[in-house]
């Protein structure tokens, strides 16, 4: 069976400097290539330069760009009267361009040997929608990672065609369902918020509607990237599990292999032609920020020396096997 | 002028006021992306010695103490071997080797690839760590600062 390793890039915002660091460690220190990235929001961000190996400007955007640099403010009744969004996202737009859209760079990454995809959501159909440099022409597919990194409300939805879309962290920040149907065997996880019970309850009373707004988004982040972790973990066991009745069925009523091909056969079978799928998750300890759409270059920093040593602590635990 | 006058200002004012700020253009903001060689070296050796360099004062002072030397040299070798050669400093010289040698695969430094050897490479390449080195004690200084 051929090996294929997915990276998987889950949005958070700021605190994609933290991914960063870890991919320093993961691409740089170890030496790992990955077949596949797959990326929402932030992530979506950082995966086409993970597939050209621009680790050097990953860390340089991180560390450097700041909240004016990403977003402009609207006066807040004015925006909420009168626009579709509370900040302006121009800024961010003309950095995609800069950073992805220059010929050399966006040739490179069509020449790259892994392949990248980026997840947004269709408003008009509620559906997940993938951007891919081979399949998009570059202008669609520079504004789908707009859109991925387009938070509602906080920036406005991008258009496409007839439709308007918007972060695809809203039904799937950790996209690892894309990564198992594009077959990965081994797939790295990088997800910015840590396990439930490390995350200490807000010590603070929220007045504002903003801050209730902001608030309400990071719970259903969390909540989003918890499924979809679950979801991935289940999806293993339940394949572990059918191929350990196979193996009973063999070893202990005598059936062969035929015999057992026809009891799992059938459209009804949802695992069928799937593999097992392991999965390396690298998250923080402890909330890294209190605002995904805070950029301070000292916290950022901060947060992808963070990365770093928390993909080294991961995969140490994993030694003497490592994760492929 | 009298406030009827200025009723009349106000509202003629405005509208144009407001077709302004619609047809605000930001300028140009942000980060530029890193292009050269050296200058993605100067940005991975950064990363590394903060990371590594973050809460320990001492290696802080004795990597500074030794830049003025590291910057005189005039082949990587010579940098790694002599910061091998100092217990503290030995780890950082191989990530900075593995920094060096991950943007040197890259097929767009094949230049850089080929002339790896000669002194139009390895001078600006010392000075693009050198310079990485000062900006992570500078950036761990600043942090120090802030707080």
């Amino acid at each position: 069976m051929r090996i294929k390793r997915a990276l998987v890039l889950s949005g958070g915002g700021a605190k994609g400097a933290f991914t960063v660091g870890a991919l320093k460690y993961l691409m740089v220190e170890l030496g790992m290539r990955f077949d596949l990235v797959v990326g929402t929001s932030t992530g979506s961000l950082i995966a086409p330069l993970v597939a050209i190996q621009d680790i050097a400007n990953l860390i340089h955007f991180y560390e450097n760009v700041e909240q004016q640099d990403i977003l402009i403010d609207r006066p807040d009744l004015f925006a909420f009267l009168f626009s579709d969004a509370l900040n302006d996202s121009t800024p961010l737009e003309r950095l995609i361009q800069r950073f992805f859209g220059e010929d050399e760079r966006y040739r490179r990454l069509l020449q790259s040997k892994t392949e990248v995809f980026i997840t947004v959501v269709n408003m008009q159909t509620g559906e997940v929608e993938y951007g891919n440099p081979h399949q998009d022409p570059k202008p669609v597919f520079l504004k789908k990672i707009l859109a991925s990194a387009s938070v509602p409300v906080m920036m406005p939805p991008v258009k496409i065609g007839g439709s308007q879309y918007i972060d695809g962290g809203v039904k799937e920040i950790a996209p690892l369902s894309k990564a198992i149907d594009e077959g990965a065997t081994h797939i790295v996880s990088i997800v910015l918020s840590p396990e439930v019970n490390h995350r200490p309850p807000v010590q603070k009373e929220f007045k504002s509607s903003m801050e209730i707004l902001k608030r309400t988004l990071e719970l259903l982040t969390d909540e989003i990237v918890d499924n979809d972790l679950k979801v991935a973990a289940l999806y293993t066991e339940a394949i572990r599990y059918i191929n350990g009745i196979k193996k009973r069925g063999k070893e202990r009523l005598g059936l062969n292999s035929s015999q057992i091909k026809t009891l799992f056969q059938g459209d009804q079978n949802p695992f069928r032609g799937k593999r097992t799928v392991h999965l390396t998750t690298i998250r923080p300890e402890e909330p890294l920020i209190a605002s995904s759409l805070e950029f301070r270059p000292d916290q950022m920093r901060e947060m992808v020396d963070k990365g770093y040593f928390r993909a080294k602590e991961v995969l140490r635990e994993k030694e003497p096997y490592g994760l492929f | 002028m009298s406030l009827k006058k200025r009723k009349v200002c106000f509202w003629v004012l405005l509208p144009s006021f407001l077709v302004l700020l619609a047809c605000e253009h930001p300028p140009e903001r942000g980060p530029e992306p890193l292009e050269g060689f050296f200058e993605k070296v100067t940005a991975l050796v950064t990363a590394t010695l903060r990371s590594h360099l973050r809460g320990d004062l001492s290696k802080q002072r004795l990597l500074e103490e030794r830049i003025p030397s590291f910057e005189k040299l005039t082949h990587l070798n010579q940098l790694t071997t002599e910061m091998k050669g100092i217990e503290s400093l030995k780890d950082l010289a191989y990530l900075i080797e593995k920094d060096v040698f991950f943007e040197l695969q890259k097929p767009e430094h094949n230049k850089e690839r080929d002339r790896f050897n000669s002194p139009e490479i390895q001078r600006p390449l010392i000075l693009s760590i050198t310079s990485g080195m000062k900006r992570a004690l500078d950036q761990l200084r600043e942090r120090k600062d802030a707080n």
